[in-house]
């Protein structure tokens, strides 16, 4: 399942999403929509599937999506839990 | 990448980055510089209840980070209790504290939480320097607590220090005698506001001083500075952060009364741009028509010429307006030589409190 790191913070402004990191101190500012939709569903969808799911219904393919999701991970920006089955 | 950053946030942000919350005007020392006048508590501080609503309202408006000041924040009791819950909602707090009440048991409990930073205030490099600004006894006093901080394993510590002329001269053993305690250094400017107006001309740093310290800066990428050096700017080189005045823009304060003030060293009344007890903290931030001008201005009137307006954009409107200058005039350290000091304006923090009690 995915989330967000909790080094991290976002939220929604005009020109985009700030996204802050405590660690660094830094603010960064993110245009893409997929990146702000896949922020945005993060915590509502109920599995990474079903995330992957939902924004390729909204028109993204399935390739945009990993790739974008990749890259946030790669940065450490949303976390991946492997989860063992009991 | 904050040149980019300083363009949209310059007709403001739908919430703060962060605000200063200064949790109380008590506090067990009495510095010189203090930039809110503290000593004695004011009558009417906000109480559990109160502070609980205002995280609860900064928390939904998804301001990343708390500055928690004062006075000395851990002089109230329920103090931790504050953390918890800033913690529960997720937002970063970073607290100045003198660290008289920074104990083992303090700091152990510190060292649980998650985005939480402890600045230690310290003025100098030695005991004289630093308890001739804060108090006998007050360096070593935060030499403990930072002892007990390290000892303890927090990861964020930082010494703050703002910069006067006597220290100016001593970053480099600053810096060192932050490494020793695994602890990163801050340095802040000194600004006129609550009892620095009164000591700002005495301790303020001279133009060449600042020259030497901007490069300094330069060189020492890690050193924090709460973005607070971008008067120097035009001397060239970038230094770190959005280098610009953001009061009312992307910061504001919250005082002990709930009083909305456009940025901590803006007490006074024509800084206010509300009070959280007669409004919710997020209609102040969206409807202040103080806020609105700040947002809406292009700097002052007198820089428009000037050839490094850019980088500088007339510096800090808490300096000048405590100097006696007009929010139009330019910074009064103006690297080129413009500013002036008229007079001293000082801050007109709430009544104090005879006694300073623990709340
Ligand atoms: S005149 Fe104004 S813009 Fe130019 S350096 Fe001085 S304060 Fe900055
Ligand atoms: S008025 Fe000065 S201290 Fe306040 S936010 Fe602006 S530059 Fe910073």
């Amino acid at each position: 399942m995915l989330s967000l790191n909790r080094d991290f913070s976002y939220r929604c402004e005009k020109f985009g999403a700030l996204l802050y990191q405590y660690s660094t101190r830094s603010l960064v500012v993110i245009r893409s929509q997929l990146v702000l939709e896949i922020l945005d569903h993060l915590c509502s969808a109920p599995s990474t599937d079903s995330l992957i799911d939902g924004l390729v219904a909204r028109g993204y393919s399935e390739v945009q999506v990993t790739n974008a999701i990749t890259q946030l991970e790669a940065k450490g920006i949303v976390n991946f839990e492997h989860r063992t089955l009991s | 990448m904050y040149q980019d950053l300083k363009a949209l946030f310059k007709s403001g942000l739908s919430s703060p980055i962060s605000i200063t919350w200064e949790i109380t005007y008590g506090c067990n020392l009495s510095c010189t510089h203090c930039l809110s006048d503290s000593g004695s508590r004011a009558p009417g501080e906000l109480g559990l209840d109160e502070a609980y609503e205002l995280l609860d309202s900064l928390a939904a408006m998804k301001v990343f980070y708390i500055n928690i000041g004062g006075g000395e924040p851990m002089l109230r009791r329920d103090f931790f209790q504050i953390l918890d819950r800033a913690q529960n909602l997720g937002i970063g707090i970073k607290f100045s504290t003198n660290g008289y009440f920074l104990d083992d048991a303090a700091a152990r409990k510190l060292s649980r939480y998650d985005n939480v930073d402890v600045q230690v205030s310290i003025d100098g490099h030695d005991q004289a320097s630093n308890d001739i600004v804060r108090g006998a006894g007050s360096y070593n006093r935060a030499l403990i607590a930072l002892d007990n901080l390290r000892r303890s394993n927090f990861s964020s510590t930082k010494i703050s220090v703002v910069i006067n002329k006597h220290n100016i001269e001593h970053v480099d053993d600053l810096y060192t005698l932050a490494a020793q305690f695994g602890a990163s250094l801050r340095i802040t400017r000194l600004r006129p506001s609550g009892r620095g107006a009164n000591s700002y001309q005495e301790l303020s740093p001279s133009a060449q001083q600042y020259e030497v310290l901007h490069e300094w800066l330069l060189n020492h990428k890690d050193v924090l500075t709460g973005d607070s050096f971008f008067h120097l700017a035009p001397l060239g080189g970038s230094l770190e952060g959005l280098n610009m005045c953001g009061a009312g823009k992307v910061v504001c304060l919250v005082d002990p009364v709930g009083d909305v003030y456009a940025c901590p060293f803006t007490i006074h009344p024509a800084f206010k741009a509300g009070n959280v007890r007669e409004m919710s903290f997020r209609e102040v931030w969206e409807k202040s028509p103080l806020f609105e001008q700040f947002r809406e201005t292009d700097g002052p009137k007198s820089c428009q010429s000037c050839s490094v307006f850019s980088s500088c954009q007339g510096g800090c409107m808490a300096a000048k307006f405590h100097t006696g200058a007009s929010l139009d005039d330019p910074d009064p350290d103006c690297v080129r030589g413009n500013g002036k000091v008229v007079g001293t304006v000082v801050s007109l923090r709430p009544k104090p409190l005879k006694r300073n009690v623990l709340i």
